[in-house]
């Protein structure tokens, strides 16, 4: 065998064990990666802690409505299993609407009413002009869940 | 017939070869790197149209999305270029690794600040720690760990092989940035044009992002000639210090300049 | 073209002051790529102008080829 071979199959085998780590690592900490919670995961686990959590779903349609003060919002977050109320105050980032995904950051109250600090618009990975979007939502062939 | 040394590949590392090569190719990749970027400016300020949900500011993509993909593909190349190395020995292989290192963080830093300047606006905020930003800046940091091992090793042997060592492990980081959003529930949303069912984003926005993309890979061949070069020429200066330092009978040794 | 339809070009939606950043970075960014590798490069080509004007040169065999050479095992 020839040095280079043996370079070469020294390299493999380091690479081939260190994708196994990583591969063991990530899944071990999959839990931590997890960016959000959904409302499932929510209810199903009780996830009320000091620590603020994470929630994320689709602002259900219709159930945005802004209180007196003009600041403070109340929507439900769904994904299409279970629903959560929660409510806001503060400024909305441009994406938030009715039937978009959102990320919100809070806790959830006793009151099962979840109290956000922090609402982050989740966008979806399409992209098209105004008209086609039109066009599609005419001819019924939307797919979206924007209304 | 990998384990073999492939000898074609030793005749275009033969630095001499690279130098004329790469010398007729620069003023066509200049030229068409110029023409794409051009092209794909105007096609994305002017042409395409606003989103329809994110209006003006998906403009933004047109300079984002080329920039990640660089930046993945240039740890590709330098990771491909360091097992070369490695394993090969190649002389011009060492060369094209370390100078994809800056371009390639240069390319992660655009990714990173344009993506920030379109989270701002439209998620509300102007970073997260998901999975999918998270990983991108773990790549700016293998970039700058594999310059920081070049500048911090005295000896050019010694630093080539643990830059090398460092370019290949970092690899890893490649899949999870391409499936982080697809693996883990992410802020980031999944990828519009390279997936299985088809790209999700219209035809009057995919041609000019692809343009873009096309002058931002031609630019990236341009930089990666002009640093080889300079690396090659600087490796000739080594030779000669060396070689006056040693008829001038001066007993410092050759000065291992670089940067 | 009028003023009016230019700086409502200019304007973006409202989003002037994140599309034009986003721009000029990768712009700055780039050209700092460019024209930095380029002066490094001609610097290293005086560097070697230097040493061929003495007769002591190596402009054909040098020590990257010879590295080349011993390594062929």
């Amino acid at each position: 065998m020839t040095r280079k071979n043996r370079r070469l199959i020294f390299l493999l085998a380091g690479f081939s064990a260190l994708t196994i780590a990583a591969v063991l690592v990530l899944s071990a900490f999959e839990e931590s990666l997890v960016f959000f919670y959904s409302p499932t995961d929510v209810i199903a686990q009780e996830l009320r802690s000091d620590v603020p959590i994470r929630l994320g779903g689709l602002v259900e349609d219709g159930s945005v409505s802004r209180a007196s003060d003009g600041l403070t919002t109340t929507f439900q977050v769904t994904d299409m299993r279970e629903v959560i109320s929660v409510t806001y105050t503060g400024l909305l980032p441009d994406l938030f609407r009715e039937g978009q995904g959102v990320v919100v950051e809070g806790h959830l109250g006793t009151d099962g009413v979840f109290v956000a600090n922090e609402v982050l618009a989740k966008h979806d990975e399409t992209y098209m002009p105004p008209e086609v979007a039109d066009a599609l939502k005419k001819s019924g062939q939307w797919k979206g869940t924007v209304p | 017939m990998i384990m073999r040394s492939p000898k074609t590949l030793h005749r275009f590392a033969n630095p001499a070869r690279f130098m004329r090569l790469s010398s007729r190719a620069l003023p066509w990749c200049l030229v068409m790197s110029f023409a794409f970027l051009l092209a794909g400016l105007y096609l994305g300020l002017f042409v395409a149209p606003p989103d329809y949900q994110q209006g003006e500011s998906a403009r933004i993509m047109f300079v984002h999305v080329p920039a990640a993909w660089l930046a993945l593909l240039i740890y590709g190349v330098m990771a491909v270029a360091s097992a070369t190395a490695l394993v090969w020995r190649h002389p011009l292989a060492d060369l094209i690794a370390k100078s994809c290192a800056p371009i390639g963080a240069a390319f992660t830093i655009v990714a990173l600040v344009t993506g920030s300047l379109w989270g701002k606006p439209m998620w509300g905020t102007w970073w997260v720690w998901d999975a999918r930003l998270t990983s991108v800046l773990i790549l700016l940091f293998l970039y700058l760990g594999y310059m920081a091992l070049w500048q911090a090793l005295e000896n050019r042997e010694t630093a080539s092989k643990a830059a090398a060592i460092l370019a290949i492990i970092g690899v890893i980081n490649l899949p999870i940035i391409k499936f982080s959003v697809d693996w883990w529930n992410t802020l980031h949303q999944p990828s519009s044009v390279v997936k299985l069912s088809g790209s999700t984003i219209h035809s009057s926005m995919l041609w000019p992002l692809l343009i873009m993309a096309a002058g931002f890979l031609m630019f990236f061949f341009v930089v990666l000639i002009l640093k080889v070069q300079r690396e090659i020429i600087a490796s000739k200066v080594r030779a000669n210090q060396y070689l006056s330092s040693t008829h001038s009978h001066e007993s410092s040794p050759p000065a291992d300049r670089d940067e | 073209m009028d003023l009016d339809s230019i700086l409502i070009y200019i304007d973006m939606g409202g989003f002037s002051a994140y599309v034009w950043p986003a721009y000029g970075a990768c712009a700055g960014i780039m050209i700092w790529l460019i024209v930095a590798s380029y002066i490094r490069l001609l610097r290293e080509k005086r560097m070697l102008a230097k040493f061929g004007s003495r007769r002591t040169s190596v402009e054909k065999v040098s020590d990257i080829d010879r590295a080349e050479a011993h390594d062929d095992a």
